[in-house]
């Protein structure tokens, strides 16, 4: 039976986000909602965004994961994310600091910014793509 | 094992070839070399790991491994291998980008969009909008109609 891991305590809820201003990593209770970075101070929101209808918002902000449903319909300005996964439908501009996934029967109309970027077959993509650049 | 392979891209640009001007093919070529210039075919594109390109392409599928800066379209699919750099716009129904590749322009993908452009594949343009009307007869001057 293998040992546990001497670095993690048991039942530790910590995970690692990047600050999606200015790039810092920095470990939060998975619980945590929001917090202050602690390098540029600005508030972070680092819960996951899960979307499953339309909703039309200006921006949406969040150092963890944007999902967009396959029933989803986000009509917005900028999305700022972690990672993006995409399932149905967005009209938006996308900053993601981590992979962006788009499903086969996805849209997504908007310009792009990410390290990378995965595209289903019969997936709908239109805007200006930034992929792998780095800053 | 390599007559297959050349079965299917029988043309290949080698790496120390430099290459200007108009390229049109059937079945496939592979390009390791430097090109500049406009590839038109309904076949398959290869750009190699260290190809060079500053081209127009027009293709059937278009598979990049090395640096392309231009326009790309394709009528089946664009790949984007890791080690792949693109600059430029591109459209195809189909993309697929591994990780690693990095790619900067403007992007139309989805299952109408090269059905949907004025430029197939052979580069002739095509008639999509309605003819402008004639423009209505000058009046003939009274002294040619006599």
């Amino acid at each position: 039976m293998p040992l546990p891991d001497a670095s993690l305590s048991p039942g530790d809820d910590r995970q690692v986000v990047n600050c999606i201003h200015c790039g810092a990593p920095q470990q939060v209770s998975r619980r945590a909602i929001s917090i202050n970075c602690r390098v540029c101070s600005r508030q972070l929101k680092v819960e996951a965004v899960i979307i499953e209808s339309y909703q039309s918002r200006r921006i949406i902000e969040t150092c963890s994961s944007v999902t967009v449903e396959r029933k989803g319909n986000v009509f917005g300005e900028r999305i700022v994310c972690g990672s993006m996964v995409l399932h149905g439908r967005v009209r938006a501009n996308v900053v993601s600091r981590g992979p962006v996934e788009v499903g086969p029967h996805a849209e997504l109309r908007g310009s792009i910014e990410a390290p990378t970027i995965a595209i289903g077959e019969g997936a709908v993509l239109e805007g200006d793509y930034r992929i792998g650049v780095a800053e | 094992m390599a007559d297959l392979a050349n079965q299917d891209i029988p043309t290949v640009l080698g790496p120390d070839s430099n290459f200007k001007g108009e390229l049109s093919f059937d079945k496939g070529v592979r390009v390791h070399g430097r090109f500049e210039g406009k590839i038109s075919s309904a076949g398959r594109l290869h750009v190699a790991k260290e190809a060079r390109m500053q081209a127009e392409v027009d293709a059937g599928s278009i598979v990049i491994e090395g640096e392309l800066h231009g326009r790309a379209s394709a009528v089946e699919r664009v790949e984007l291998k890791a080690s792949a750099r693109y600059e430029g716009d591109l459209k195809a129904p189909r993309m697929l980008v591994e990780e690693g590749a990095v790619f900067t322009g403007h992007v139309s993908v989805g299952p109408d969009v090269v059905k949907g452009t004025s430029t197939p594949v052979n580069g002739t343009p095509r008639a999509t909008a309605t003819p402008a009307p004639a423009a209505p007869a000058a009046p003939t001057p009274a002294s040619l109609t006599r």
